[in-house]
């Protein structure tokens, strides 16, 4: 009897908990997908993009069914670190993925076949840019030729971020080969700033918000100094799919070029995503500035990215543009 | 009766010291060498993109590593790694015998350590940076706390099985605390503590690397994630070689050492066997 | 160290007041061990809160332990955190299954056969320090962010833990009673069950013990660099929007299922080495 009561008892506290339970994943993955009317079946499309503010644009675009109108249906893949990203697309396991151009190149320079068919976003070649080099305030630091001799962070160490920063503070009148550079990840540098690990970090919103908001300066704008309007993310797939799904590619590029132009024009659509997806209140999304979502690799300044690599001695000579780049 | 004495000749058997050494060695390339052919051959067979031939992978391997790179990141990396196996050595036996003989001590203490054990160093390793630094103090703290713990556990398990005859002998003869320590506890533990050792290399070894995946620009785990991350596989796999090829030199150095330490163990071993 | 099966029971106090006493000592035993716990919890606890709350660190990026606890609470609440802890624990059981299994196999056949042991000597050191995350996109090359990808690497990681602890214990068995099984005429597997599989099991609890640390540790990091569902993918997802007190109830629950993982294995020790000194040991002296 007792040990009936006790279940009971027990049964009766499990429900009660559970029904006060919420369901962070119940809005996200599963678009509205099932009830589409005429389209019939949907293609399933897995794409790795980084869980950042960027991503806004495919988030907002899903929910407004713009990739379902194509026979689409996108699982997002949320990747950590692009450099990962190019293995899985190898592996056949993703069918593209959404990651800075600078992965690319050097995975063309060792053959393996990585193609960028797209932009996604662009920086601003006006105005506060998207991402800057950002020092506390009694740094000292003002301007580019001054992080000379200093310790400057970046996300990932080799690729556009340091080399665009050498460019800029060589531009200034600075010597580039005189900055240490470190890698710290955008999550933790405004801990490790105020810490003291470095003179000054290279950072996107909401770190670089955070820090110049806190009393901080912000240096340079690297991308802004060197490239303006340089790419900051493009859409990645394989030759072997180009090669092996064609009609695949074609509605996957349709879809996105459409979604990236409803974007750039539906900005607070863009942001309720990005608070939605990144649990982060209203506010703090609408204080990220959003870069230039596009579909054109025109402006992209891949090659002139590529140009710098060599002329800082990252990449030992230029990718093959022709494979590597195939605008869809 | 005369007494017959007469000096007994045995022939004295050839010199097998070459021989030896040439089991030896045979011993210790045998298997590697098969796999390096398999894998060879495999790659020729059907080349792929990431898993690169043994010629090409030995060629970056002198292209990469014999020159200022060996000055600039092993070398550093290398000292890290020294400093943080005698340290984890040291503090583990030493943190383990006091645990492992008190064992309140061992309550208060055990659910802490089993929490933290199970924390992931990429987490851990930003606080730590905050605390102490991002520097070399803070590598070497990461990895001391990572490969303390075999040191640790089998130093405390060593010592808690202490054969209980052999306390209470010691202890009808009045033999005091810290002489029972010294000549029946820890010479008791030690072929534990030295599984435990043992483990604590390897561990080192790999939180070295990890160490260097933040806040690093220099060293050999950080050149490693380094190539990795520019798909220069050929440099990475001949990382990774070099990695091995510490790992061996350490298990080297270790056997050596264990066969000093653990003399008494291997010989009372081999009377038995006998 | 020779098996002590024979260790002759001394008549203490304790055993000759009688069965009930007994049990008493040992409930309070139990009691002390669980206080003295959580009185050494307690003791981190009130550190934690300190350091941000004087200004150690900056209580922006690190949160204290009350408005952590407090996240933790509000995460208990969502479904999709127990399906993460759900998903962590798979990958974990799995590897860490996998990993013992292929350790005890090889370790017991590789122990028993001194020429196997030299000859696998030199690769079995030159694979260990390989450090399973400088596999991470080779695993991922082959299975994508697939499960199979983490288990991978926690099974890389975890398996020399098990492996190199019952080749040590296979070496480790007493010859005299080797030469009495087989003067008996045990066959092989009665041999390997009844003398060296006793002798290698203290050692192998210990590398499960080891293992399963690292398994934990390893399922979690996998997560974090593969993008595979479970906890740690949820740490890194929380740490780019900057939400530290998620990441960081998210880590205490990291450690408490370290914990767990711990005390249900110390259980398992307990049981299964009950005939052995370094547990009896607790209860006779």
């Amino acid at each position: 009897m007792k040990k009936a009561l006790a279940a009971i008892a027990i049964g009766a506290a499990a429900v009660l908990a559970l029904s006060g339970c919420t369901d962070s994943a119940a809005p996200s993955a599963t678009s509205t997908a099932t009830d589409d009317p005429g389209s019939g079946e949907l293609t399933t499309v897995r794409v790795a993009a980084l869980p950042i503010a960027e991503t806004g644009a495919l988030w907002a675009a899903m929910d407004e069914g713009i990739f379902e109108a194509h026979g689409l249906e996108i699982e997002v893949v949320p990747a950590q670190g692009g450099a990962n990203a190019i293995p899985a697309l190898l592996s056949g396991d993703i069918q593209f993925a959404i990651g800075q151009p600078f992965g690319p190149i050097r995975a063309d320079l060792q053959d393996l076949g990585v193609v960028i068919v797209g932009n996604y976003a662009n920086s601003l070649a006006e105005g506060t840019d998207v991402n800057a080099v950002v020092a506390l305030g009694d740094s000292g630091i003002t301007r580019p030729a001054d992080l000379a001799g200093k310790k400057v962070s970046v996300n990932t160490l080799g690729a556009a971020g340091d080399l665009t920063i050498r460019k800029a503070v060589q531009d200034d009148g600075g010597d580039p080969s005189t900055i240490e550079f470190v890698e710290v990840a955008f999550p933790d540098v405004p801990a490790q700033l105020e810490a003291g690990t470095m003179d000054a970090a290279w950072a996107p919103d909401p770190f670089r918000a955070m820090i110049v908001g806190g009393g901080g300066v912000s240096v340079v704008a690297p991308y802004q100094a060197t490239i303006p309007g340089l790419t900051v993310l493009t859409n990645i797939t394989t030759q072997e799919l180009l090669d092996s799904d064609p009609e695949l590619v074609a509605a996957y590029a349709a879809a996105m070029s459409e979604a990236l132009e409803w974007a750039a024009n539906n900005e607070a659509a863009v942001r309720t995503a990005i608070a939605t997806n990144l649990e982060i209140p209203e506010e703090a999304a609408a204080g990220i500035t959003l870069p230039e979502f596009t579909w054109d690799l025109a402006g992209a300044g891949i090659e002139e990215l590529g140009a710098l690599a060599v002329e800082f001695e990252y990449i030992e000579g230029e990718p093959d543009y022709s494979r590597l780049i195939q605008q869809q | 009766m005369t007494l017959y004495t007469s000096t007994v000749v045995t022939p004295r058997k050839p010199s097998r010291v070459w021989a030896k050494i040439g089991e030896n060695t045979a011993y210790a390339l045998g298997l590697p060498i098969l796999l390096l052919v398999i894998w060879g051959i495999w790659s020729s067979i059907s080349p792929a993109p990431f898993f690169p031939s043994p010629l090409v992978i030995a060629e970056a391997f002198v292209e990469t590593w014999i020159g200022p790179a060996f000055v600039n990141d092993v070398l550093p990396s290398l000292g890290r790694l020294a400093i943080s196996i005698v340290l984890a050595v040291v503090l583990g036996i030493a943190a383990g015998t006091v645990i492992g003989l008190v064992r309140w001590l061992r309550e208060l203490l055990e659910p802490i350590f089993e929490f933290f054990r199970a924390v992931p160093p990429p987490v851990l390793i930003p606080i730590v940076a905050v605390l102490v630094g991002a520097n070399d103090t803070m590598k070497v703290v990461v990895m001391v706390t990572g490969a303390i713990w075999p040191v640790l556990l089998n130093t405390i398990e060593g010592v808690r099985s202490t054969d209980s005859v052999m306390t209470e002998t010691a202890q009808s003869f009045a033999i005091t605390r810290s002489e029972r320590l010294r000549f029946l506890v820890l010479p008791a533990a030690s072929p534990r503590i030295m599984t435990g050792v043992r483990q604590c290399l390897s561990i080192a070894l790999i939180l070295m690397v990890i160490s260097e995946m933040f806040f690093s620009s220099s060293g050999l785990g950080y050149q490693i994630v380094f190539f990795q991350r520019n798909y220069l596989i050929a440099q990475m796999w001949s990382g990774i070689v070099l990695l091995g090829l510490i790992g061996v030199l350490l298990a080297v150095i270790f056997g050596f050492v264990e066969r000093r330490v653990l003399r008494w163990y291997h010989g009372v071993k081999e009377v038995e066997r006998a | 160290m020779t098996a002590t099966a024979d260790a002759p029971v001394i008549a203490t106090p304790a055993t000759s007041r009688g069965s009930s006493h007994f049990r008493r000592q040992r409930r309070l035993r139990t009691l002390r061990k669980v206080v003295l716990g959580l009185a050494g919890i307690a003791g981190f606890l009130v550190t934690w809160q300190l350091l941000p709350t004087l200004g150690v660190v900056n209580p922006a990026y690190f949160p204290t332990a009350t408005d952590t606890i407090a996240q933790l609470f509000a995460l208990s609440r969502d479904l999709e955190f127990w399906r993460n802890v759900g998903r962590t624990l798979t990958s974990w059981a799995l590897g860490l299954l996998i990993a013992t299994v292929l350790a005890v196999v090889l370790g017991t056949i590789i122990g028993l056969v001194p020429f196997l042991r030299r000859a696998t000597h030199t690769t079995v050191e030159f694979l260990r320090p390989i450090p399973s995350v400088a596999l991470i996109p080779l695993a991922i090359l082959m299975f994508g962010y697939q499960l199979q990808a983490a288990l991978l690497i926690i099974v890389f990681a975890s398996f020399w833990q098990v492996f190199i602890q019952v080749l040590y214990g296979v070496a480790d068995v007493d010859a005299v009673a080797r030469d009495t099984a087989r003067s008996y005429g045990l066959t092989r597997g009665a041999q390997i069950r009844s003398v060296v599989f006793p002798t290698a099991l203290p050692y192998l609890m210990t590398g499960l013990r080891l293992a399963a640390t690292v398994a934990l540790i390893l399922a979690i990091t996998a997560e974090m660099f593969m993008s595979v569902p479970g906890l740690g993918r949820a740490i890194m997802i929380a740490r780019e929007s900057g939400q530290w007190t998620t990441v960081y109830a998210l880590v205490i629950v990291t450690g408490v299922l370290g914990l767990l993982v711990n005390i249900g294995f110390r259980a398992i020790e307990r049981r299964s080495l009950a005939w052995h000194q370094s547990v009896r040991g607790e209860e006779v002296l």
